[in-house]
């Protein structure tokens, strides 16, 4: 085994594989910040130039990609709201609301610091633990992953801010548009509305984007402020080192963290998307004072984010010890093993040990590179939180319009982008939680189908109380949504406070959105009665079944307060008068316009043209930019679209009314 | 009107370059995409992506070959892409498995006619079944042993539809789990012992079962599905080693040959729904000229010398080649199916729902 190690060492300390290992290192962080692209297509883009190399370069590249696109996808997670993939969902909580303070320094100082940590304790875990992965693995079958599914998705719904009510109402619109399309269990298709688009799911990057990125962007359109709400003058207190010292303070938390991600992370399919969660919760849940967790606490960056970079190596070694892929990005390195002629399995960890060191050196070194490259970046990179509004949110928009488009290159992508905009506009507004829908995407197949699964193969529900760690995670389930609904769990901050601050434009918009779900969710019960076989809407009905009754008790409340709201201000036209200053309506409505207007001069011009002339019409009119700037901003977004997403990636663009392909 | 005409012009256009041009310059410093409509990683981007490497060195003039992947709609999504490029003059190519069961029953999704689009070449893809040790000591211990579980993916998936026909027609008591994502995912059930018997391709489980499950005792091979030419003749397949094919299994079972309708229906499938499961095409209306340089260049990748040395490293084996003729028949078989075949599989899918 050290021999093994110290093989392995050697194997990425020589010449060239170093070189490429930092090649990798470069490209996945620019990868990982870009919201939209990450490891996936990173890895897709590299594999074609390793087929002619030695496997130890060749994975050296492959490996720095895959290794540190977790930590610089903090940096929109962190500045911008936008989770940068699903493993930075959880930092968003708290390392937005940071940049917000203006300390979006101090967050990246810790986010770097642990991410390099993580990295490092979880390879050298994993590779201690070689010997015990297995059991462990396979000690978890179907019912436990739909067990830890469902646990992932309350954990999601409790802890997100809001109400829990309005958290888990959420989990069920998200699981229910993962039943969009074919189903896994039969092949009949549910939901698609006779649109090829949806016949395989909605995918999630546009969802994302969507529903975190428009409402940000948004709101700094509309009220014309930098992301961060304090000047850079008053933080002085919330420098890069504070962020370091942070980690020092909650060591033990880190330590924690990268246990539950390292672990956690080896469950194939599962572990990288919900481990972040857990380790936050965990945060939450050991954390004495729990007041400022969703406001801006350090420790709901920490968490998350040692726990993300520790699951890589743990996500690898099933791929490489046992063949089993857990991610698609462990499913392109698998293939990359294969390409070069070798096998997954006891080999791996026999004749070709000192090749599985090397990977796990590489995640390991990758890791510190990457911190300690993004930690130099980190300050010139957290100035952008005091850039004026106008002069960011155009790029971004273009950046996550594209974004979007990477998923499968069709207007639906860009129709779905909006769609959750406005969505995501809404639920801002009106105090929904935002993570628990992404989440509950990640997992909504993964949970079906192992329901599914489970019971075609354990008769009964016997196995909900005959396996020991399906009741583990059972209590484990009822203990969170216990404690959370006693409020002993949940942050104060997080808990919705019906009579303080909730004001009317929150509950008329919160009120249409009870409305909205309320009738989606009627639409689609009667709409999955209508399916043939049992296994194809059995699972949307068993969701449906639980988000009716929660709606409309959401529904009730919230028209409880809007009447009471509507009583205080004096009649309705008062209230509504109040909700759409509050709302910012018609700056709101302009922008949608211009979001629109992109969309539909992408189906005119396409979108090389349609984007920057959005920008630059957008810096002209909006942002009262010179003509030259605004002309200059909109060559510089049209290289961008240009060379990146056409030229290096290889992308289709719409064919066009005016230009076709 | 004006996108009218301007498509028009650059149909003329490119039709008139098409006519100038010869197999030499056709594709030089051009880059051709090669679709595949499952996600990067799967096998299906692997064999594609190693047969595109190739490929490109053996088209006059060398272009650049870009592999995207446009997965959905269960695999029809690409096809449909391809469908909706006819008569637009693209020149690109659709690389990716053809699901039969699709053509045959008219799968909701899949609006292209396969049978209309121009095909270049094709690759099958050997499967087989095995099973695990602790419900059978032995491979002649199938027909006796109760309460199996196959284990399978989407019930119209060619694996699902291919063993469950041959554990009917060999009479075997047996529960059918379908829903599993793929066959890595149907793998590890059966090595957490939540289902007893898997249908694979060839590959996977000389590269993954192999190694970690049957070195070590827990899984038997049991059959393989053999490869039936258009003429009705078993088509030798080495790779399969000792394995025997499933004819062969039953009748080293029963003493006799398999017979009746379910065997009838699996005769049926096999030269067409396993006759051809990477299949690359081109939209409709595609120029001659680059047709028939494509046709003869993947011909010539499949002899090069350099790539079945490759393909052997990846897969452990070489994939049987189909032609373009002989492909094209196979389509046809599909998309003209009898009458009763298509009713008997919409009534075996849904059976295994």
């Amino acid at each position: 085994m050290i021999d093994g190690m110290l093989a392995g060492l050697m194997l990425v300390f020589s010449w060239p594989t170093i070189g490429y290992l930092f090649l990798g290192v470069i490209i996945g962080m620019w990868v990982g910040a870009v919201p939209g692209l990450g490891g996936v297509v990173g890895l897709v883009l590299l594999l074609p130039f390793t087929y002619s190399m030695e496997p130890a370069p060749a994975f050296a590249l492959l490996m720095g990609l895959y290794a540190v696109t977790s930590t610089s996808d903090t940096i929109s997670a962190i500045l911008l709201g936008i989770p940068g993939s699903v493993a930075s969902q959880a930092t968003i909580l708290d390392g937005y609301p940071l940049a917000k303070k203006g300390q979006a320094a101090r967050a990246f100082g810790a986010a770097y610091t642990v991410s390099a940590f993580g990295g490092v304790f979880g390879a050298l875990l994993m590779a201690a633990s070689l010997p015990i992965i297995l059991p462990i693995i396979f000690a978890f079958g179907l019912p436990e992953f739909l067990m830890l599914g469902l646990l992932g998705l309350t954990m999601v719904g409790v802890l997100s801010g809001g109400s829990i009510v309005k958290g888990l109402i959420v989990g069920a619109f998200g699981l229910l548009l993962t039943t969009i399309g074919y189903a896994e269990a039969t092949g009949v298709p549910r939901f698609y509305l006779n649109t090829e688009y949806l016949l395989d799911g909605i995918p999630i990057i546009p969802i994302a984007l969507g529903l975190f990125g428009i409402p940000e962007l948004l709101e700094m359109a509309v009220k014309n402020t930098s992301i961060s709400r304090v000047d850079a003058a008053d933080t002085r207190d919330g420098g890069m080192m504070r962020g370091v010292k942070d980690v020092i303070v909650h060591r033990w938390l880190t330590l924690r963290s990268a246990l539950i991600g390292a672990y956690v992370g080896i469950l194939p399919g599962l572990g990288g998307s919900i481990v972040d969660w857990i380790a936050y919760g965990h945060a939450v849940q050991s954390a004495k004072d729990k007041s400022q967790f969703g406001k801006g606490d350090i420790r709901g960056v920490i968490a998350p984010e040692t726990a993300n970079n520790a699951s890589r190596a743990g996500a690898l070694i099933p791929t490489l010890a046992f063949g089993i892929p857990g991610s698609l990005g462990a499913a392109i390195l698998l293939s990359a093993l294969v390409i070069k002629g070798l096998q997954p399995g006891p080999d791996m960890l026999t004749v070709n040990l000192d090749l599985t060191f090397s990977m796990i050196w590489d995640i390991a070194i990758a890791n510190v590179v990457a911190a300690g490259l993004l930690m130099l970046l980190s300050r010139q990179i957290s100035k952008v939180a005091f850039l004026p509004a106008h002069s960011v949110v155009p790029g971004v928009m273009v950046v996550l319009l594209m974004g979007a488009w990477v998923a499968t290159s069709s207007m639906g992508d860009w129709w779905t982008c909006l769609a959750m905009g406005v969505l995501g506009y809404a639920m801002k507004q009106g105090g929904w939680p935002r993570p628990p829908l992404i989440l509950a995407l990640v997992l909504g197949t993964l949970i079906e189908t192992n329901y599914q699964l489970t019971m075609q193969i354990y008769d009964g529900l016997s196995w909900m109380v005959q396996r020991p760690i399906v009741v583990c995670i059972e209590i484990a389930i009822v203990v969170t949504i216990v404690l959370a609904a006693r409020g002993i769990t949940r942050p104060k901050s997080m808990r919705a406070k019906p009579h303080e601050g909730h004001g009317i434009a929150e509950s008329f918009m919160s009120l249409g959105l009870s409305a909205a779900m309320l009738a989606l969710f009627i639409w689609a019960y009667v709409a999955a009665q209508a399916f043939e076989d049992p296994a194809t809407s059995e699972f949307p009905v068993v969701v449906l079944l639980t988000a009716i009754p929660l709606t409309l008790l959401a529904f009730a409340q919230d028209a409880r307060l809007s009447v009471r709201g509507i009583g205080v201000a004096g009649g309705f036209a008062a209230a509504w008068t109040a909700a759409s200053e509050q709302w910012g309506l018609r700056l709101s409505l302009t922008f949608f316009g211009y979001v629109l207007g992109i969309v539909a001069m992408a189906y005119t011009v396409g979108q090389l043209f349609a984007l920057p002339i959005f920008v630059a019409i957008y810096a002209r009119r909006w942002g009262r930019f010179s003509w030259a700037a605004s002309f200059t901003y909109a060559a510089v977004c049209f290289l961008i679209v240009w060379g990146l997403y056409v030229k290096i990636m290889k992308l289709h663009l719409y064919p066009s009314l005016l230009f076709g392909g | 009107m004006i996108r009218n005409l301007i498509a028009t012009a650059m149909i003329a256009t490119s039709l008139l370059a098409v006519q100038d041009a010869t197999a030499e310059d056709f594709y030089e410093g051009k880059t051709v995409f090669v679709y595949v409509g499952r996600p990067p990683g799967s096998g299906a981007d692997l064999a594609v992506r190693s047969f595109v490497r190739f490929w490109q060195k053996h088209i006059p003039g060398q272009p650049t070959m870009v592999v995207k992947n446009v997965p959905g709609g269960g695999g029809s999504r690409v096809w449909n892409l391809a469908w909706d490029k006819k008569k637009t003059g693209a020149v690109e190519i659709f690389f990716s498995p053809v699901s039969g069961m699709a053509i045959i029953v008219k799968q909701k999704g899949l609006r292209a006619d396969l049978a209309k689009m121009p095909l270049l070449g094709a690759l099958m893809s050997p499967n087989m079944t095995f099973a695990r040790t602790d419900r059978l000591q032995s491979a002649k211990d199938l027909p006796n042993v109760k309460g199996l579980r196959f284990g399978g993916q989407a019930p119209a998936h060619r694996f699902s539809i291919l063993g469950r026909l041959t554990l009917d027609i060999l009479g075997v008591e047996y529960r059918n789990v379908a829903g599993f994502s793929g066959s890595s995912s149907v793998f590890n059930a059966v090595r957490r012992k939540e289902v007893d018997i898997q249908t694979a391709p060839l590959n996977f489980y000389r590269f993954t079962v192999e190694p970690n499950a049957v070195e070590s005792g827990d899984v038997i091979p049991l059959w393989f599905n053999p490869i039936i030419n258009q003429s009705g003749e078993i088509v030798p397949l080495p790779a399969a080693g000792d394995i025997p094919s499933f004819i062969d299994f039953y009748e080293s079972i029963n003493g006799t040959p398999p017979a009746g309708e379910l065997f009838e229906m699996y005769k049926w499938l096999l030269p067409n729904v396993n006759g051809i499961v990477y299949a690359a095409f081109m939209p409709p209306d595609s120029p001659e000229l680059a047709l028939q340089i494509l046709r003869d260049s993947f011909a010539s990748v499949t002899e090069d010398e350099d790539y079945r040395a490759e393909e052997r490293k990846m897969f452990g084996f070489n994939l049987p080649v189909v032609s373009s003729e002989e492909g094209t028949a196979i389509i046809d078989n599909m998309a003209n199916a009898p009458e009763h075949v298509r009713e008997f599989l919409q009534q075996y899918i849904k059976k295994g729902r």
